[in-house]
């Protein structure tokens, strides 16, 4: 399988995890491609789909915590921000990506 | 695409399962995980919902079934995700009958 | 001018645009890239975050402040930089 197809894959996978949990890809297209494409690398380099965006441990349990769609695990965090920390997944209500930022976990209010 | 009516189908016999172990099995080509918990037998979906790896491989314990590829766990009565209740595994009614398990599907 | 460091990943695309933004601006900086660094490294990495309240990228220190995540306004902000939007 080539890059391409093994992307196509992850997008198939992750559209039936994201969708119960009110999220979508991102209407960016470049940024879902290039996201895509980086976790395809972490896939074969891993032979898990890493999140491209944070870093892994040594600790094999908190590693699992960032497998994409990591989503389930940062819940508060992510639809605080109505996005996932990648950018990969947004809110369903989302049109315009760029509107949302990056907001460091301590500082979401609870 | 027709999708036919759940049926109750005949699949291994009942002394086959031991308690608290798994079996994986094709009722209709399907892909399902039966285990036995407490003398009970759940009857699951063997695909995990994240990437669909399949469940028999996991670790039992209590009604939490744990996917050996990233951890995932389910509880084995209601097919809940236990991170995000949205997300679940498909799971089946069971019921014995001349010594045999039968899965509705 | 202050000084900038950041810890970052090879494979973000948030890190990349950090950089972009200090590059574009002619701001030196500094980096290291966590997910090539070695284990060691990784290891004084997190400690050294960790102090911050989060292990998290891009982390970017401009003198003493920290900012985490893309955040191009207040990178701005602490540089002194009166950007008009
Ligand atoms: S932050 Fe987004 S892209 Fe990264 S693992 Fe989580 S869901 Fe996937
Ligand atoms: S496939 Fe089951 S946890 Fe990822």
């Amino acid at each position: 399988m080539n890059i391409e197809s093994r992307k196509k894959a992850l997008k198939f996978l992750y559209q039936r995890v994201v969708d119960p949990l009110g999220y979508k890809f991102s209407p960016d297209k470049d940024l879902v491609d290039f996201l895509l494409e980086q976790e395809v690398k972490l896939k074969q380099k891993h032979g898990i789909p890493f999140c491209p965006c944070q870093g892994l441990s040594k600790d094999r349990e908190e590693n699992m915590r960032i497998v994409c769609p990591c989503i389930p695990f940062h819940r508060e965090h992510f639809d605080a921000m109505k996005r996932c920390w990648c950018g990969l997944f947004v809110h369903k209500d989302v049109t315009n990506s760029d509107e949302l930022k990056q907001i460091p976990v301590h500082e979401i209010k609870k | 695409m027709t999708i036919a009516e759940p049926s109750w189908v005949s699949t291994i016999d009942a002394d086959k399962l031991l308690e608290n172990k798994k079996a994986a099995i094709y009722p209709k080509g399907l892909p399902v995980l039966l285990i036995k918990q407490g003398g009970r037998i759940h009857a699951i979906s063997n695909k995990c919902a994240h990437m669909a790896c399949p469940l028999a491989g996991g670790v039992l314990e209590d009604c939490i079934i744990r996917c050996p590829c990233h951890n995932w766990g389910f509880d084995i009565k209601t097919g809940e995700f236990l991170d995000a209740k949205e997300i679940k595994i498909q799971v089946y009614q069971t019921k014995l009958l001349e010594g045999k398990i039968y899965v509705k599907i | 001018m202050e000084k900038i460091f950041m810890y970052t990943l090879s494979t973000c695309p948030w890190c990349r645009k950090t950089k972009q933004f200090f590059k574009e601006k002619n701001i030196e900086f500094n980096f290291v890239d966590y997910d090539l660094a070695g284990e060691e490294e990784q290891d004084k990495i997190r400690d050294e975050m960790s102090k911050y309240g989060n292990v998290a990228f891009p982390f970017v220190k401009i003198g003493e402040e920290v900012v985490i995540g893309y955040d191009p306004d207040k990178y701005s902000k602490l540089c002194g930089l009166t950007e008009g939007k």
